[in-house]
């Protein structure tokens, strides 16, 4: 049994007895001074950073080897002092030592004080892109705040939002009701982002009632600061910029609002939408970013009125949309998808285009004008491509394509654990089970037992959370 | 999610034992994802 609780100064020590070096000959290798390293080992003067990793380094030992004694010493065991802190969660964040960060903010959010230097540090982790200490400390934050209606715990819960996202659908819905609770307390500029950001993912998620109620606020709230920022007599002094000009939030609430309709068969008030997202004159903005959103909304109601048009049956459009969306990769899938499903829907045949396509295809990051597509949008896309052209091959009785597409989109579905995708693959493989290779059928047995992995998982974590 | 696909599976079964082929041509053709997929949706 050990007689003598373990510190970094016992540590130091017994390596020198054990080198058999002194003091000053191991400043010599460390590079910290030997004032300062007799004064550690007396216990008189706290570490900091930069000496412990010196330390750490001249003692031969791994970054961050005495990173949980660091805790025990200077945050457990003495008062916290922000100034060793501060630099500790950054090296802690650097080296990905994420339970230290934890064990830090589980002592120091007894300390309600800490809140703002612990907000700081998070929004500096989350700009640096290290999201998951970053998630930490937010965590932290709002839930020493969780009784309080701040503007700062609603923006911890859209950092924690914006980090929970992924490729699982189910997680993602469950982070987006969980913050859509906290947007009106946003400030105004924060809520427009917020609410394009919600629309987004529910616009994945195919939750499209969810996704106009959203695009109609952000439209309703981008018109109101729109028109106090640049029409109202006595102009608010506005301290904070939107991450986009304002007329970007006004003519994307149009756009989702016209995808709505797209999905409700409204084409003639999709069309309407368009209208109002190509009308542009009304924006004030005439910096280059405008001009660029101008330029893609333009873009997009020249691809959307095709497609509206394409849907409603209007195939003579065909070959002009085609041409619109070759060349243009970012457009590819959707264009391609809505090719296949109005081929699908009005028995028409598009051999010609998918050889044309197919070599493009693919998931691939997709981009607009002003910057990337959302990743679970794109990723959605793609998978109901790879639906289509199952349905178009297997209509056409070419089964080893189709089956393939089919394979590929339930593999996607899988990855993404979308019920609503892997239920549309079962029932279309089970009506072309008879047609389907031994080989086929040995792949989708793979494939569903992939499916009740994901279920007996799921079903265990309900049970323990009951 | 376990007892949805084993239903379908049951259905799937039933269907087969009907009439597959004429019914899978049928229905396959109005088997499609209504799901829009406007350009532009997903804009950050």
């Amino acid at each position: 049994m050990e007689s003598k609780t373990t510190t970094i100064q016992s540590e130091l020590e017994a390596y020198l007895k054990k080198e058999g070096i002194t003091i000053n000959q191991f400043a010599g290798v460390s590079g910290v001074n030997s004032g300062t390293l007799s004064s550690i080992i007396n216990g008189n003067r706290p570490i900091a950073m930069k000496q412990l990793d010196r330390i750490t380094a001249g003692m031969g030992l791994p970054e961050g080897e005495f990173y949980e004694l660091y805790i025990d010493e200077c945050v457990v065991h003495s008062t916290p002092d922000w100034r060793r802190l501060g630099p500790f969660l950054q090296r802690c964040a650097e080296l990905d030592k994420l339970e230290c960060i934890r064990q830090v903010v589980q002592t120091l959010m007894d300390n309600i004080s800490y809140a703002q230097a612990l907000f700081e540090t998070a929004e500096e982790f989350f700009v640096q892109g290290k999201r998951q200490a970053a998630a930490m400390l937010y965590e932290g934050v709002a839930e020493s705040e969780k009784y309080q209606h701040s503007e700062r715990l609603a923006l911890c819960q859209y950092r924690l939002f914006t980090i929970a996202l992924g490729k699982d659908q189910d997680a993602n819905l469950r982070t987006a009701m969980h913050f859509e609770y906290f947007v009106e307390r946003l400030d105004e500029v924060d809520q427009l982002n917020a609410l394009k950001d919600l629309a987004n993912i529910y616009a994945s998620l195919h939750r499209w009632n969810r996704v106009e109620a959203l695009a109609e606020e952000m439209g309703h709230k981008a018109s109101i600061q729109y028109q106090n920022k640049y029409h109202k007599v006595s102009r608010r002094t506005v301290q904070k910029e939107p991450a986009r000009p304002l007329c970007f939030y006004i003519l994307y609430a149009h756009l989702l609002r016209a995808a709505v309709c797209d999905e409700r068969g409204d084409y003639i008030q999709a069309l309407h939408y368009v209208s109002l997202y190509s009308d542009f004159s009304w924006v004030q903005e005439t910096t280059e970013e405008a001009r660029q959103i101008m330029e893609q909304f333009k873009e997009w109601a020249e691809a959307n009125t095709y497609l509206y048009r394409l849907m409603t049956g209007e195939t003579k459009v065909l070959a002009d949309y085609v041409e619109f969306i070759n060349g243009r990769e970012n457009e590819m899938v959707p264009g391609l998808t809505k090719i296949m499903q109005a081929a699908n829907r009005l028995d028409f045949n598009v051999d010609e285009i998918i050889e044309r396509f197919e070599p493009h295809l693919g998931l691939k990051n997709l981009k607009t004008r002003m910057g990337k597509l959302n990743a679970q949008v794109t990723e959605d896309k793609y998978t109901v491509l790879l639906y289509e052209l199952a349905v178009y091959c297997l209509n056409a009785q070419k089964i080893k394509n189709g089956i393939a597409y089919l394979f590929q989109c339930l593999e996607t579905s899988v990855r993404m654990n979308s019920d609503s995708h892997i239920v549309q693959c079962v029932v279309l493989f089970e009506q072309y089970r008879h047609l389907s290779s031994g080989e086929d059928q040995e792949r989708y047995k793979i494939l569903i037992g992939e499916v009740q992995k994901i279920n007996d998982k799921k079903s265990g974590s309900a049970a323990g959370s009951r | 999610m376990i007892r949805k696909v084993a239903l379908l599976l049951a259905v799937g079964s039933i269907f087969f034992a009907v009439d597959a082929p004429a019914l899978v041509m049928q229905s396959a053709s109005t088997h499609s994802f209504i799901e829009p997929l406007t350009h532009g949706v997903g804009a950050e």
